[in-house]
C-alpha cells in the first residue's frame, strides 16, 4: 500500500486512538481498545515472522557452507529442539524450564559477567588513553559510588561513603535522568505529531 | 574680397594660402567634397564658414572684425593694391599707418601691441638670404611658392609652370559655354573687387581650377613633406621661413621666447637654421646629411645655457667609456650538479645562433636594422634536417649511487611487507586475565567463607523508597490479585533474582494471588523460575498464581493489557502443559478483574529504563483512577531513571528497590533471609576488589603517561 491510502489509514487510526485518550467513553473508548488489540496481535505475529526469517537466513548459510555456518546449524538445531520440547511438553513445563535454567540463563549471565571485567579494564586504561580532568572526574565518581554501594569487606559500612554515594545517585544522576526523560517526552510528542500529520511515514507510502 | 580670413584667428590671409600665416590653422579643407568640384575654388567660399562662425563669436570680436573689414573695403575703394602676401596680415595698417593708428585707439591695448609687433621685417632681404643657403633642388621646388607669395593676386599658376602635357590639354579644352549661374548679390559685390586675372581663372573648368589650385598648393611644399607634417604646429610654415620674414614665428611666439632666441632668429634669417629645419622636414634627406647639417651649426652662437647643457652631456657621455674600461665579468663556476645537467650539444646550438648574425641586415622598409627577418634565398635551398639534441646527462658516480638507492626504495615500496608476528598473549590480554582472576578469586573466597563478614544494611538507614515499598507490600491483603511483571533479561537474573526474591517471598507470605506477565519472550520462564526458587527456598508448594505469559507489542501491548487484561492475555501457561489445570482467569481472585486497576498491586521487575517508563506511562494512569499502587524492583543501573517518578507528586511509583543492595536492605528491613544475604559477602568483596583494581590501574596509568610525557619533553629539550 505505497499509496496515499496507507498514510490516510495511519493518520485516521492515530487520531482515533488519540481521541480515545482524551474522551475515554462510548464508542471512542471501545474503538481505541479494539485497535490496540489488533496492534498487539500484529506484533505477536511479527515475532513469529521474525523466527521464520531467522530460520531461513541461517538455513541459507548452511546450504552455502559459508564461514560460520556451523553456528547456524547449532542455532537451528537448538531452536528446533526447544520448539519441540516446549511445544510438546508446554512452555513452562519442567523440561522447558530445565533448558532455560541450564542453557539460556547461564549463557546470558556469563556475558554480563564478562562485561564487568571489560568495564574494569576500560577504567584502568582510561587515564592512559585520555589523561585529562574529565577522565579523572569520571574515575573518582565511579570509585566513590562503588565504595558507598555496599559495606566494605571486613570493614563494614562507612556512613560517609554511603551518604556521598546517595548524593551522587540521587542528585546529579537524577538531574541528568530528568533531562533525558523530558527530552524523550518532547521527542515522542514531535514524532506523534509528524506521524499524525503525515510528515513522517515509517510505514511507507 | 581677395583675401581669406582664418576661421580661427579671424585674420586675413592670401586666397591661395592653405594654412593661416598667423595661427597655423588650416583654411582649405584637406578633402574637397563633391560640391567643391562643381563650384570654382573661389576664395570667397572659404570665408563662408568664417561668417557662420562669426555669428557665434562674442560681440567685441565682431566689432573688431567689422572695423577691419571696413578698413579693408576702404583700402580697396582707394585702389591701393596689395603687393605682398606678407603684407596681408595687416595690409591696412601697413599701407595706411595713420588710419591704423586711428583704429589702434579704438582696439584694446593688447591688440594694439600685437599690431605694433607685426611690422614687416624686410621680407625681400630675408627672402634673398634664404635663397642663398637653400640647395638648388629645393629652390627649384620652391619657385612656384615664391611666385605665389610675391604675386598673390595675380594668376596663381602661369602656363609656363604647368607641365607640357597639361598645357596641351588645356589648349584643347573648349571654353565653357553659356553664362555662369547668377551669383547672389553679396557675391557679385565681392566679385567686382576680384582682379581680372582671377576672373580669367574662373573661366577655366571647375575640375581644372581645383586641380591647378591643389597643384599650386602642393608646389608650395617641398617634396616628401606630407600635408600633415606641414601642419606641425611647432614648426614654422615653409612660406614664412622661405620668405625670411619670420612672421609665422614671431606672431605665434610669445615675447619671452623671442627674447631668448634672438640669435637663432638671426641665424634663421641668414639661412643657417633653416637648413636644419629643412632637413627635418625633408625626410628623403639621409641621416648622414642631416647629421652634417646639424654639425654645420655654429655652436659658438648658441646661447650660454645651451652650451652648458652640451658640456654636461659630454661629461656624462664620457662615463660609459670609463665603465667599459672595467675588467670583464668573470664567468661563474657552475656547481657540479648543474654542470651535469648542461646539455652536451649546447655548443652546437650556440654556434647555430652565432651563425644567424651572418645573415644580411635589412637596409630599408619596416624591418630595417633586423637580421635574418627575411630569407635572402628560397627556404627550400636552406632546408635541412633539424638537428636532434640529445637529452643525455652527465651523471657522476655519486649521483648514480643516489639513483640506485632511490630505485631500491621505490621497488620495495610496492612489495608487500610481512606483518609483524602478533604475540600469542599481549599485555592487554594479561591485564584482562589479571582482572578476571582477581574478581573470581575474591568472590569465591567470600562465598567459601561460612560466616558472613559483612554486616547487612542497618534498617535505621534504609532509603525511604524501600521503606515505602515494604509498607505497600505489607498492606496487600490475602488472596488479593497482584500483578507481577518479570520484564528483565535472563542475563540480569543474578542481580534481579536477588533483588526481587525478598519482595516475591513477602508477597507469597502475604497470601497474594500473583498474576505473572512479561513483555519479554523469556519473561514467563523467568517468572516460573522465580516461583520455583521460592518454593525450593521455603520448601513450599505455592500454586496460587497465574502465569499469563508474554504480552507482545511492547508499549502497545501494555496499553492493551492495561485496558483489558483478559483479552490481551487470555491463556494461563499452566493450562498448556496441563490441560487439567484450572486457568487463573477462572480463579476467584481474578474473576473480578476487568482492567489493570482491578489488581491490588502492580509490581514491575525490570532492569531496563524504557520498560519501566512504559509501565509508568501506560499502566499507572489507570491505577491512579482507583488509587492502586505501582512499585518496582529494578537493577542498580535503572535507579536514576525511576527515582524521578518516585519523587513526583502524586507518586507515580509508590516505592522501589534497586540492585542487590536494595534487596539486601529490603531483607534487612523485613527480617527475612534471601539471595541478597547470601550474595552480600561476595558482593562486598567483589566491590572491594574492583575498587582496588581501578585505583591501582589508574595510578599505574598515570605513572606511565607522566613518564612518557617526561621522556618526550626531555627528548625535545635534547633536540
Amino acid at each position: 500500500m505505497r499509496t496515499p491510502l496507507s498514510a490516510a489509514v495511519a493518520i485516521i487510526v492515530g487520531l482515533l486512538i488519540l481521541a480515545g485518550y482524551f474522551f475515554p467513553f462510548g464508542p471512542l473508548l471501545s474503538l481505541k481498545n479494539t485497535l490496540i488489540q489488533w496492534a498487539m496481535i500484529l506484533a505477536g505475529f511479527a515475532l513469529l515472522v521474525g523466527v521464520v526469517n531467522l530460520i531461513k537466513v541461517h538455513w541459507i548459510k548452511i546450504r552455502k557452507r559459508s564461514p560460520g555456518s556451523i553456528y547456524s546449524l547449532i542455532l537451528i538445531i537448538s531452536l528446533a529442539v526447544t520448539i519441540v520440547v516446549a511445544g510438546y511438553f508446554g512452555p513452562v513445563a519442567s523440561s522447558s524450564l530445565w533448558i532455560f535454567n541450564n542453557v539460556q540463563v547461564p549463557v546470558e549471565t556469563s556475558l554480563l559477567a564478562l562485561l564487568s571485567v571489560l568495564l574494569i579494564y576500560v577504567v584502568v586504561r582510561l587515564l592512559r588513553r585520555r589523561p585529562d580532568s574529565i577522565s579523572i572526574l569520571f574515575i573518582a565518581t565511579v570509585f566513590l559510588v562503588l565504595l558507598g554501594t555496599a559495606p566494605l569487606f571486613f570493614i563494614g559500612e562507612v556512613r560517609v561513603l554511603t551518604v556521598i554515594r546517595n548524593f551522587i545517585v540521587q542528585v546529579p544522576a537524577v538531574a541528568g535522568a530528568r533531562g533525558i526523560l523530558l527530552g524523550v517526552a518532547l521527542g515522542a510528542i514531535a514524532t506523534g505529531i509528524r506521524i499524525l500529520t503525515g510528515a513522517d511515514r515509517p510505514y511507507g507510502g | 574680397m581677395s583675401e581669406v580670413r582664418c576661421p580661427m584667428c579671424g585674420k586675413a590671409n592670401p586666397p591661395e594660402t592653405e594654412v593661416c600665416q598667423f595661427c597655423q590653422a588650416r583654411i582649405t579643407p584637406l578633402v574637397l567634397n563633391s560640391t567643391s568640384d562643381d563650384v570654382p575654388p573661389n576664395p570667397q567660399e572659404s570665408s563662408v564658414p568664417v561668417h557662420i562662425a562669426e555669428s557665434e563669436k562674442p560681440d567685441w570680436l565682431d566689432d573688431l572684425r567689422q572695423d577691419d573689414e571696413a578698413a579693408a573695403e576702404e583700402g580697396e575703394e582707394s585702389g591701393m593694391p596689395e603687393t605682398n602676401a606678407s603684407d596681408e596680415g595687416s595690409p591696412h595698417e601697413e599701407e595706411h599707418p595713420e588710419e591704423a593708428g586711428e583704429e589702434g585707439r579704438e582696439i584694446p591695448d593688447w591688440l594694439a601691441g600685437l599690431g605694433a609687433e607685426e611690422k614687416p621685417t624686410e621680407p625681400e632681404e630675408g627672402k634673398v638670404s634664404g635663397e642663398e643657403e637653400i640647395p638648388g633642388w629645393l629652390a627649384e621646388q620652391e619657385e612656384p611658392s615664391e611666385e605665389l607669395a610675391a604675386t598673390p593676386q595675380e594668376t596663381p599658376f602661369e602656363e609656363a609652370a604647368l607641365p607640357e602635357w597639361f598645357s596641351a590639354q588645356e589648349s584643347e579644352e573648349p571654353e565653357p559655354e553659356g553664362e555662369p549661374a547668377p551669383l547672389p548679390d553679396w557675391l557679385a559685390e565681392e566679385e567686382a573687387g576680384i582682379p581680372e586675372e582671377a576672373q580669367q581663372e574662373e573661366g577655366l573648368p571647375d575640375w581644372l581650377t581645383a586641380f591647378t589650385a591643389a597643384e599650386a598648393l602642393e608646389g608650395v611644399q617641398p617634396e616628401g613633406v606630407s600635408p600633415a607634417e606641414s601642419e606641425i604646429p611647432f614648426l614654422p610654415h615653409e612660406d614664412s621661413v622661405e620668405a625670411g620674414t619670420g612672421e609665422g614665428i614671431e606672431e605665434g611666439t610669445p615675447d619671452w621666447l623671442k627674447e631668448l632666441e634672438p640669435a637663432s632668429l638671426e641665424d634663421q634669417a641668414e639661412g643657417v637654421t633653416p637648413a636644419l629645419i629643412v632637413g627635418a622636414l625633408t625626410q628623403e634627406t639621409p641621416v648622414e646629411e642631416a647629421q652634417e647639417a646639424f654639425d654645420i651649426v655654429d655652436l659658438s652662437e648658441l646661447p650660454d645655457w645651451f652650451t652648458e647643457v652640451s658640456a654636461a652631456e659630454k661629461a656624462e657621455g664620457a662615463q660609459p667609456e670609463a665603465v667599459e674600461e672595467e675588467p670583464a665579468l668573470v664567468s661563474a663556476e657552475l656547481p657540479e650538479w648543474l654542470e651535469a645537467m648542461r646539455p652536451v650539444q649546447a655548443e652546437t646550438l650556440q654556434a647555430t645562433i652565432e651563425g644567424e648574425e651572418l645573415t644580411p641586415e635589412e637596409k630599408m622598409g619596416p624591418l630595417v636594422g633586423m637580421r635574418g627577418a627575411l630569407p635572402s634565398q628560397p627556404s627550400a635551398i636552406h632546408y635541412r634536417k633539424p638537428p636532434s639534441y640529445s637529452a643525455k646527462l652527465q651523471v657522476s658516480e655519486t649521483q648514480q649511487a643516489h639513483i640506485a638507492l632511490l630505485e631500491e626504495l621505490l621497488s620495495t615500496e610496492g612489495a608487500a611487507r610481512a606483518l609483524p608476528q602478533k604475540a600469542a598473549i599481549s599485555s592487554r590480554d594479561v591485564i584482562r586475565l589479571v582482572i578476571a582472576g582477581v574478581l573470581l578469586l575474591t568472590v569465591l573466597l567470600a562465598l567459601l567463607i561460612a560466616e558472613p563478614r559483612t554486616s547487612m544494611p542497618d534498617p535505621q538507614f534504609i532509603s525511604p523508597e524501600i521503606m515505602d515499598l515494604s509498607e505497600i507490600i505489607s498492606g496487600v491483603q490475602f488472596d488479593a490479585p497482584v500483578l507481577v511483571a518479570f520484564d528483565y533479561e535472563p542475563g540480569f537474573s543474578g542481580e534481579m533474582d536477588a533483588a526481587a526474591g525478598a519482595v516475591i517471598e513477602d508477597l507469597v507470605d502475604q497470601g497474594a494471588y500473583l498474576t505473572l506477565v512479561s513483555t519479554h519472550p523469556s519473561g514467563p520462564l523467568l517468572a516460573e523460575r522465580a516461583v520455583q526458587m521460592i518454593n525450593q527456598a521455603q520448601d513450599l508448594e505455592y500454586t496460587s498464581y497465574a502465569n499469563l505469559g508474554y504480552i507482545p507489542g511492547g508499549m502497545t501491548g501494555l496499553a492493551a493489557f492495561a485496558s483489558n487484561p483478559h483479552t490481551a492475555s487470555p491463556i494461563d501457561l499452566a493450562t498448556v502443559s496441563d490441560p487439567s489445570h484450572v486457568s487463573g482467569w477462572s480463579e476467584p481472585a481474578l474473576s473480578g478483574v476487568t482492567d489493570v486497576s482491578d489488581f491490588a498491586l502492580v509490581v514491575v521487575l525490570t532492569e531496563d529504563a524504557d520498560t519501566a517508563r512504559g509501565w509508568i506511562e501506560q499502566v499507572w494512569p489507570l491505577l491512579a483512577e482507583k488509587n492502586k499502587p505501582l512499585v518496582m524492583v529494578t537493577s542498580a543501573q535503572t535507579e536514576a531513571v525511576v527515582r524521578p517518578y518516585y519523587e513526583s507528586d502524586p507518586k507515580q511509583v509508590g516505592g522501589f528497590s534497586s540492585g542487590l543492595a536494595g534487596g539486601a536492605a529490603y531483607e534487612s528491613l523485613v527480617g527475612t533471609g534471601g539471595l541478597s544475604g547470601q550474595y552480600w559477602d561476595a558482593f562486598s568483596a567483589g566491590l572491594l576488589a574492583t575498587e582496588v583494581l581501578i585505583l591501582l590501574g589508574s595510578l599505574v596509568s598515570l605513572g606511565v603517561v607522566s613518564t612518557s610525557s617526561h621522556k618526550s619533553s626531555k627528548g625535545e629539550d635534547v633536540k
